[in-house]
């Protein structure tokens, strides 16, 4: 056996065991999904034989209007969520990344929303969007007299607006934090040399900064 | 020599015979906090009253999905508590035993008819699962709101509101400036068992039900016009105001007393009577119809797995847990009824002179179990979207109802009609 031939095979002998756990935890069970699928097979055993059912199973989800509404919501929530999210989480992370003062304190309580379980984030929101007399409802009285009230989550017009907002805040210092990392990783010098240049701060950010984002944006 | 030996062969013999009677169970029971010293007890209690076998109580995060995915893995205990209405899926799938043998036959003949009912498996006859405590449900009242709207409080079933006369309540209490939604009807608690435990009723109240007992076909039944109606009159309350939304949050009766009644059951005693002291008021369930007034009722209950093999001490410990103090205790700790009729005058709560009688004339003449089949984890699913979708969407009453309807026969089909239980 030459060293080549040596070298491959012990070569595929070390990744044999990732080949095989992947085979196992994904492949096999995604194939069996497939077939699955065109079955009446049940998660829990039971007495009588599972059957081939064509594409039965797929007929009645493509029919089913709560399939599609469930389906619209979550591109609808995706399109709504991710912008806001790196909007308020780009801007959060320039804000903490210039020389304020406290901007310690300011970053710890930044990332305060990563940090919360998320039964405790939903109790908080549960208590601003309370009816009829909520937080955000108390606002609200301000401008439309006492006793209005909206119904944020039960109204099909604001219940999607509501969760975005309730979702963007609770996972933004995630992108925060992959921003600020990255603005922070930008050599002091850069910025000197493109005010040398007569850089804006508008087409300072652009080249500097907006780049480092970019790269950011794409690694969040 | 022969004398030594035979002694020795005769102790090993004796200690074989001892060890091989010791039996060690385990149990799983929900993780409920009300439950938790009720559990507590009944294992220390059980260990100090004999010596042959010992008991380990293991309440259980995620009770539901820990029991499919023991099933699956072949790793259920020997004994464990198992909800009502899901019992027949349980029997149909061959995981439980019956249990009539290991029961004590005197503890049998003193269960609640509607607890004998709720764990007898329709095909055989057999019972699979017997609970220590029943359940139902009654109109919670404020007194103080109800008395300054004029209004007169029915004391017992058989001058309950008739649903008119509801509605008649439900527009003077809205009147009330302390009042800002007259009814909570919990749906703050979500999609899940309680809208069947909770809407349920007000169909059989007239007549109707989710799916035709005997032929076990739902449409038709379900989405009756009598069902449609039904549901139409709750979807107006909403749309009137009447009802606690879901957003508002689950206090509004006992906390924020907004609310002047509420509809849920018997689990709510120690939050209502401590919230509303002495203007707490308990009302019959409101007749919709001919029937009269009907609440649900059951609830978990001792099961054995098919699998289990430690009869005799799974017997000893079911009859000590059925037994007249200890169901007289579960009831006293977590504010359920008693399952036998004989525990009942022990209980403070629950006796003739007790603050909860009227719960325990509700379970003796008006509670209807709910379909006791193998489709019951759907039927109950689909009929709770459907509730959901009504009570808090503007869903189309009828385009709901017939797609509940749709969802469980089709299941039936997808399973050939769960034999023996045929279509």
């Amino acid at each position: 056996m030459n060293i080549r031939k040596k070298s491959r095979l012990q070569q595929y002998a070390m990744l044999s065991p990732a080949i095989l756990a992947l085979g196992l935890l994904f492949a096999l069970p995604f194939a069996l999904s497939f077939w699955f699928s065109f079955t009446d097979q049940h998660l829990v055993p039971r007495p009588i034989p599972t059957r081939f059912i064509g594409l039965r199973n797929y007929e009645r989800i493509l029919t089913d209007d709560d399939f599609w509404q469930a389906v619209t919501n979550t591109i609808l929530f995706s399109c709504l969520v991710v912008p806001l999210q790196l909007v308020v989480s780009l801007g959060t992370a320039l804000i903490l990344n210039a020389k304020i003062p406290f901007r310690s304190a300011f970053r710890a309580i930044a990332i305060l929303p990563l940090l919360l379980p998320m039964t405790v984030v939903v109790a908080i929101w549960a208590v601003i969007y309370r009816i009829p007399n909520g937080a955000l409802n108390a606002v609200y009285q301000l401008v439309a007299g006492p006793g209005a009230y909206i119904d944020w989550l039960g109204s099909s017009s604001t219940a999607m607006v509501s969760v975005v907002v309730l979702s963007a805040w609770a996972t933004f210092p995630y992108q925060m934090l992959i921003y600020l990392a990255g603005l922070q990783d930008i050599s002091p010098e850069l910025y000197e040399a493109a005010r040398v240049d007569g850089a804006t701060p508008g087409s300072g950010f652009a080249m500097s900064p907006g780049r480092a984002c970019a790269m950011s944006t794409s690694s969040s | 020599m022969k004398l030594k030996t035979l002694f020795l062969i005769g102790t090993a013999v004796v200690s074989f015979s001892a060890t091989a009677r010791a039996e060690s169970l385990t149990v799983w029971v929900i993780n409920g906090d009300s439950e938790k010293p009720y559990f507590a007890q009944l294992e220390e209690k059980y260990n100090a009253s004999q010596s042959e076998n010992t008991v380990d109580v293991v309440p259980i995060p995620g009770y539901t999905q820990a029991i499919q995915a023991a099933t699956l893995s072949g790793d259920l205990p020997d004994v464990m508590l198992v909800d009502g209405p899901n019992m027949a899926s349980l029997v149909w799938t061959g995981t439980l035993q019956p249990i009539d043998d290991l029961l004590d036959p005197e503890i049998k003949k003193d269960l609640l008819p509607g607890i004998l009912a709720q764990g007898t498996y329709g095909p055989d006859g057999k019972l699979y699962q017997v609970g220590p405590y029943d359940s139902s449900e009654v109109l919670w009242g404020n007194r103080k709101l109800l008395e300054e709207a004029g209004i007169e409080i029915p004391t017992s079933v058989d001058d309950a509101w008739t649903a008119d006369q509801l509605e008649d309540v439900l527009a003077k209490l809205k009147a009330l400036p302390a009042v800002e939604w007259p009814l909570d009807m919990k749906l703050s608690d979500g999609v899940g068992e309680w809208l069947t435990y909770g809407w349920l009723p007000f169909l059989e109240s007239n007549g109707g039900d989710v799916i035709d007992r005997e032929t076990w076909v739902a449409d038709g039944t379900m989405n009756s016009d009598a069902n449609v109606a039904i549901m139409e009159r709750l979807s107006d309350w909403v749309n009137k105001g009447y009802i606690v939304p879901a957003s508002a949050g689950d206090n509004k009766f006992y906390g924020e007393k907004t609310a002047a009644l509420a509809w849920v059951g018997n689990w709510m005693w120690s939050t209502h009577e401590k919230g509303l002291g002495d203007d707490l008021v308990l009302i019959p369930p409101p007749s919709f119809g001919d029937k009269g007034p009907v609440s649900s009722n059951g609830g978990f209950g001792w099961a054995v797995p098919a699998s289990s093999t430690k009869l005799n001490a799974i017997s000893s410990f079911l009859n000590f847990s059925m037994s007249r103090e200890q169901v007289g205790l579960y009831a006293d700790i977590t504010g359920y009824i008693p399952a036998r009729s004989s525990a009942v005058s022990f209980s403070k709560l629950y006796s003739s002179e007790g603050k909860g009688a009227l719960f325990v004339d509700v379970a003796n003449c008006c509670t209807m179990v709910r379909p006791v089949h193998p489709a019951y984890p759907v039927i109950t699913s689909a009929f709770a979207n459907a509730v959901d979708h009504i009570m808090t969407g503007k869903a189309d009453v009828r385009d709901e109802l017939d797609n509940a309807a749709e969802t469980i026969d089709e299941d039936i089909e997808d399973n050939a009609g769960y034999p023996p239980f045929g279509r």
